[in-house]
């Protein structure tokens, strides 16, 4: 069973733009990257056959959808190639013949549902004489229906594709062959049952045991470019199935793909005795992108550039700046050779594309004694970088006066340098602002119905004192829903640990219109490199009071770290001011780290107390493609026990972060974060603070761009 | 104001750069073809140079180039020859040796200037600033050829050859018996059709696609790679760079 988990995809656009935009999205399928994969899905997701897989790999960046129809069973599966050589599956399964639960009045007349996560990884290419070398892991959370490893060969020849494996569990319990590793050691011959803790936790501890079978088989690309037919020999035998136990009249399947553009749909005969279908989208987290219909670069040319005596429009230039570049200016300084600008680009989420536009104005407006043009990003009135552009270089390639054009040659990037800091005073810094987002929260897999949701708006408002210091507010108003389905609020699982998290149903559900958050704030950059901030009030929908946030984060470092402490109480669910007793003081060391080794990765550590008084650390893992699109992983390892924490053993959960941008007609900044939470409990439940520093500084190091 | 001067054209790059380095003294930029050779005393643009052919109607235009003389290729030419030398040294067999010194016959051959990106298209630098740059003073070599009729194979292969275009025909096609045995790659092949980019062809019978090579182009057959000796791959890996920057004055 699946547990509440609260999931926000907000944008600041009208939905009804969003949505037309969605319609002219545009992407490049896998197969015109990569021009040696033709690999589809198995019926349970991931690269396979039918109910068997193989050890092929995607293409990279590959983000592949599948439902499937089998007739006991129902599979919904995304597949994502996170690197060539790493593939990761996760899949809902309904179990038409099970209820979710014996109690009528848990679940209704709901069928069973499990998640499940695979993943696969490719120890070796495939070469002329070598085939492809994988090792997967299926189902590996603990309760696993399919849980099973193997080790896969797969060789091509021609348009047939072979596969021969070896696997345990599921996918080897027929045990057609002796188990290789049995005869090794005798702890490898059973396959140890059930599952530690309160599943949820990888079981090592049973991998590559028990019975194992031979299984594989083969796929034909036929001369009719669209269809492909699959061939298997299935290792499993269908004794022991969630199902309950299947006939099965032969081990062989059959089945055929049929491709329609990103779409494949597939039809197979499966056991001798069952027909299934199923249907695929593809598309690429690389290549996935949008049309933009923004203005042009402005052309430098020797005849819209200003004479040496002419003196510049510094408001015409700044104007031009913030409509044809996207950038607000809050200061300027002009010097002997050098024009120093202070603002925010608000479009470009591409730094080096909002430097060149911006550089081409000043390019038209700059007489030649400015030699230099320095930006200052600011947040708020805060500095975060600077980015000096030498514009004699910048002029030479912007009129094409190179035949190596490298425009980026003449942007160098740095910390706030002292003459920039010296002469920065913006005017204007106090002053109202308001917003308006739209909010969707979803959770899969209740006792309820396997779909519930609710959306509506998020209405912001506060005062800037000086752009450092402010006051801010959010009240949520909900418009859809499906929560009134909701049976309980608060689960029946005796847990000694204070319910943190696990009440969070009261907190959505008693009205329509809620504070979500009101508190002051202030944030400073205090040093080189390093920035801080405070912050007291209602901080999220649970938990008010104060706390204070430290991060050292250098310009373009694959490093950065921090902590913030925060001591707050537990808010109350029956009105949007009181607070429940529950008081906790709750903090972490933070750690950011880029490995160079991983391209476009970040591994973030955050190492403290959790709001349970646990203590421990939370591991994210978080993948960018190059459509900006990021997907990530987090896991809390607390000093709470498995028993101690409840179903699910410990806090994990996957993240999938879109820019705004890619459903856009105009480049834009922001992004909307959709989490899936299989199960989440109250051990290693950090505070959803109001503004992370890591964030605000995004501009110093950009990870999520 | 611009000069121009036309000689005689000599295809070594060694004759080439003593030839030029006379006419800098007096001249900003130099521009030298198949045609010969324009000195400009000032900046000049691209769609300028090529409007001064007189044969732009018979240009063969996917595989034209702009070159500019760099003296960092000819430590990469070294340092290539030295690996093959050594290489050469060290093998017993004859096959492989005879493929080794073909191949640093051709690479000690090769005229090497840094290609531009820049595509070279006298309709675009026409209608686009962006094709049509201002030479910076220096010297460069502008390929302007005609539509070849062969495809050049060489590498790790029993022999190198000059074969005949076949339109449409797959990289495989050319390729037979030639790879050498043992030694050759067996999975894919470098194509360079002298047009800023080199395809890396899969020609196996497992990884087969069909990929061509344009008239004029060249195939090389890399050396099968060896985790014993790491000197067949760097071959393979230089090769690969300095053939993105041969000037080929006709296919």
């Amino acid at each position: 069973m699946s547990q509440f988990f609260v999931g926000t995809y907000r944008k600041c656009l009208s939905l009804s733009f969003v949505f037309l935009a969605l319609f002219t999205l545009t992407d490049v399928t896998a197969d015109e990257l990569n021009l040696n994969n033709s690999s589809s899905l198995m019926v349970h997701g991931g690269t396979g056959l039918i109910q068997t897989p193989t050890s092929r790999m995607l293409a990279d960046g590959d983000l592949r959808v599948k439902y499937t129809d089998v007739d006991q069973y129902r599979f919904w599966s995304a597949t994502v190639q996170l690197y060539p050589w790493m593939q990761a599956t996760v899949r809902y399964t309904d179990v038409r013949t099970r209820l979710f639960s014996s109690s009528p009045g848990f679940s209704g007349d709901q069928t069973l549902k499990d998640k499940g996560i695979d993943a696969k990884f490719r120890l070796k290419k495939e070469s002329y004489y070598w085939p492809e070398l994988s090792v997967g892991f299926r189902d590996f959370g603990g309760t696993g229906f399919f849980e099973s490893e193997f080790v896969g060969l797969s060789k091509k020849a021609g348009d047939f594709d072979f596969h021969l494996n070896l696997g345990w569990g599921y996918l080897g319990r027929a045990g057609n062959v002796t188990n290789p590793f049995c005869s090794v050691k005798d702890s490898f011959c059973e396959r140890p049952s059930g599952f530690s803790g309160l599943g949820g936790k990888i079981d090592h501890q049973r991998f590559f045991r028990g019975p194992a079978s031979l299984f594989g088989g083969v796929e034909y690309h036929t001369p009719w470019a669209p269809l492909s037919v699959k061939l298997e020999y299935e290792g499993n035998d269908y004794s022991q199935e969630r199902a309950g136990t299947l006939q099965q009249d032969s081990r062989w399947n059959i089945g055929a793909v049929y491709r329609w553009n990103n779409t494949r749909f597939t039809v197979d005969y499966q056991r001798g005795n069952t027909i299934g279908f199923g249907v695929t989208y593809n598309f690429n987290l690389h290549s996935f992108k949008q049309v933009k219909f923004d203005k042009p670069k402005r052309e430098v040319t020797p005849a819209n550039r200003p004479s040496s005596n002419t003196e510049p429009n510094l408001y015409r230039m700044t104007s031009d700046m913030l409509y044809d570049a996207g950038f607000s200016t809050a200061d300027y300084a002009l010097g002997d050779d050098t024009l120093t600008l202070y603002g925010q680009q608000l479009n470009y989420r591409d730094p080096n594309e909002g430097i060149e536009r911006i550089s081409r104005i000043a390019a038209t407006e700059m007489p030649d004694s400015i030699k230099y043009y320095k930006f200052v990003e600011t947040n708020g009135t805060v500095p975060m970088v600077e980015t000096m552009v030498d514009a004699d270089v910048f002029i030479e390639e912007a009129t094409h006066q190179t035949v190596f054009p490298n425009i980026e040659r003449a942007f160098s990037r740095g910390d706030i340098s002292p003459e920039s800091l010296e002469s920065y005073d913006p005017e204007n810094t106090a002053g109202f602002f308001t917003g308006v987002e739209t909010f969707w929260i979803q959770t899969f897999g209740n006792p309820e119905a396997f779909y519930l949701y609710q959306g509506g708006l998020l209405f912001s408002a506060g005062y800037s004192f000086d752009g450092k210091t402010s006051v801010a507010g959010t009240i949520k108003t909900t418009l859809l829903e499906n929560f009134d389905k909701f049976r309980f609020t608060r689960d029946a699982f005796n847990t000694p640990l204070h319910r943190v998290r696990t009440d969070v149903r009261s907190y959505v559900t008693n009205r329509r219109t809620t504070l979500e958050n009101l508190y002051l704030h202030w944030h400073d950059r205090i040093a080189p490199n390093t920035y801080a901030q405070l912050y007291g009030g209602y901080l999220e929908t649970m938990y008010g009071g104060v706390g204070g946030e430290i991060l050292y984060r250098p310009v373009d470092s694959n490093l950065a770290f921090g902590l913030d402490v925060n001591y707050v109480q537990q808010r109350s669910y029956e009105d949007d001011f009181s607070f429940f007793d529950y008081r906790v003081l709750t903090g972490h060391a933070n750690i950011y780290y880029k490995p160079p080794f991983l391209k476009d990765t970040q591994v973030t550590l955050n190492i403290g107390r959790f709001l349970a008084k646990d203590k421990g650390v939370t591991v994210d893992f978080a993948k960018r493609f190059d459509s900006g699109i990021v997907v990530g992983a987090f896991a809390a390892f607390t000093n709470v026990s498995a028993e101690e924490y409840g179903e699910g053993s410990f806090t994990k959960g996957f993240y999938l972060s879109i820019p705004i941008d890619l459903f856009l007609l105009k480049s834009s900044k922001g992004r909307g974060r959709i989490p899936w939470i299989p199960i989440a409990r109250d051990g290693g439940q950090p505070l959803i603070r109001p503004i992370n520093l890591y964030n605000v500084t995004e501009a110093r190091s950009p990870f999520a761009r | 104001m611009t000069r121009f001067t036309f000689i005689t054209f000599l295809p070594r790059m060694l004759g080439l750069s003593l030839m030029t380095i006379g006419y800098l003294a007096s001249a900003e930029v130099v521009v030298s073809s198949e045609q010969g050779t324009q000195s400009f005393s000032d900046r000049v643009s691209l769609s300028h140079v090529l409007s001064q052919s007189n044969k732009l109607d018979k240009v063969y235009w996917p595989s034209t180039g702009l070159y500019k003389v760099s003296p960092e290729l000819e430590h990469l030419r070294a340092e290539l020859l030295k690996t093959i030398e050594s290489l050469y040294q060290d093998v017993n067999n004859a096959p492989l040796a005879s493929a080794l010194t073909h191949l640093k016959k051709d690479v000690m051959a090769w005229q090497l200037a840094k290609r531009s990106s820049i595509v070279v298209d006298y309709d675009l630098s026409r209608l686009y600033p962006k094709f049509n740059p201002n030479l910076p003073s220096g010297e460069y070599l502008l390929s302007l050829p005609t539509r070849g009729t062969h495809v050049k194979l060489f590498g790790a292969v029993t022999k190198p050859a000059l074969l005949t275009h076949t339109p449409q025909a797959s990289v495989n096609s050319y390729l037979g018996k030639a790879v050498l045995g043992g030694y050759g790659e067996l999975d894919w092949v470098y194509v360079n059709n002298f047009n800023d980019e080199l395809i890396k062809a899969p020609v196996a019978y497992w990884n087969h696609k069909h990929v061509e090579v344009m008239p004029g182009g060249e195939l090389f057959v890399p050396f099968r790679q060896s985790i014993f000796d790491s000197r067949y791959q760097k071959i393979n890996e230089l090769v690969a760079q300095l053939a993105i920057n041969k000037v080929v004055f006709s296919l």
